[in-house]
């Protein structure tokens, strides 16, 4: 097969899946700039492993492996220092134990009343105040809906990390977010 | 099978994963059963499903226009490597 034919071959399979590919990369970076360089970036190396791909299989799981991976790895550079995970002080139930104290119980639906003063922008910040390790397992398992066993397969890591990251990602988004209705007051 | 029942805190720790499905079908058993009859951690479990629910609309509200896409996918095919041997199955 020559080269042009295996671009056309790689665009067909890229193109059902780049919609998620941009929304995946949009949740993990800061701004539109970055994550459509990085979904460029990872489509480019895809291309380039497009051989290792066995036809039939999961082009999507394949594909976002690599991007996740090389989101990671070009933060893991940009980071002179390990990125800190100050979560201890961090109470299991944050959220419900917060709401209780508030008075929001006694209401009908009150995960619903904390999560209508949240908007896209206060999501966007909650989860870029997450180490980019726990953001990476927080967008697969909350935007894609993956189960564990698939993003420990993506980001080649342990399921109990997974469990782990992901338990400690949501304490911290719930306590990032409970912080932004409070400032909105 | 004997099922014994599950205490509050043995419940709670299990909640996330009660959540997200991940539990096998014995401790899914353990927790219902557990839920059914206690009103403190029914009433946490509601909180959080819910929170949940919410929390991943939110998340998923993310907007990719066709044009975005478009102008994306003219911008990757003009990137990718021409002039490589890319080895492929054919």
């Amino acid at each position: 097969m020559n080269d042009s034919a295996v671009a056309q071959q790689f665009e067909q399979h890229l193109a059902p899946i780049l919609s998620t590919a941009l929304r995946v990369a949009l949740r993990l970076t800061t701004n539109r700039d970055d994550a459509e360089d990085l979904v460029q970036d990872a489509s480019i190396q895809a291309f380039r492993a497009f051989a290792s791909f066995t036809p039939g299989t999961n082009f999507r799981a394949w594909f976002l492996k690599i991007l996740v991976n090389r989101f990671l790895n070009h933060k893991r550079s940009d980071n002179r220092a390990p990125q800190s995970v100050p979560l201890d002080d961090i109470t299991d139930l944050f959220l419900y134990e917060h709401s209780r104290r508030a008075g929001l119980l006694r209401r009908d639906d009150p995960a619903a009343l904390v999560m209508q003063k949240i908007d896209g922008a206060a999501i966007h910040a909650a989860l870029n105040a997450l180490p980019d390790e726990f953001r990476a397992v927080a967008v697969l398992y909350f935007l894609e809906e993956l189960p564990y066993e698939a993003i420990a397969e993506v980001l080649g890591c342990p399921l109990g990390t997974v469990r782990s990251r992901l338990h400690r990602a949501r304490k911290q988004l719930q306590k990032s977010l409970w912080d932004l209705t409070q400032e909105q007051k | 099978m004997f099922l014994s029942l599950l205490t509050c805190k043995e419940t709670l720790a299990r909640l996330d994963d009660f959540l997200d499905r991940e539990l096998s079908a014995r401790e899914v058993t353990l927790v219902q059963r557990h839920l059914k009859i206690c009103g403190h951690c029914s009433k946490i479990y509601a909180f959080e499903a819910d929170f949940l629910r919410e929390l991943k609309q939110k998340v998923q509200h993310v907007e990719t226009s066709d044009e975005n896409l478009t102008g994306l996918m003219d911008r990757i095919r003009a990137a990718l490597p021409a002039d490589e041997s890319i080895a492929s199955e054919s």
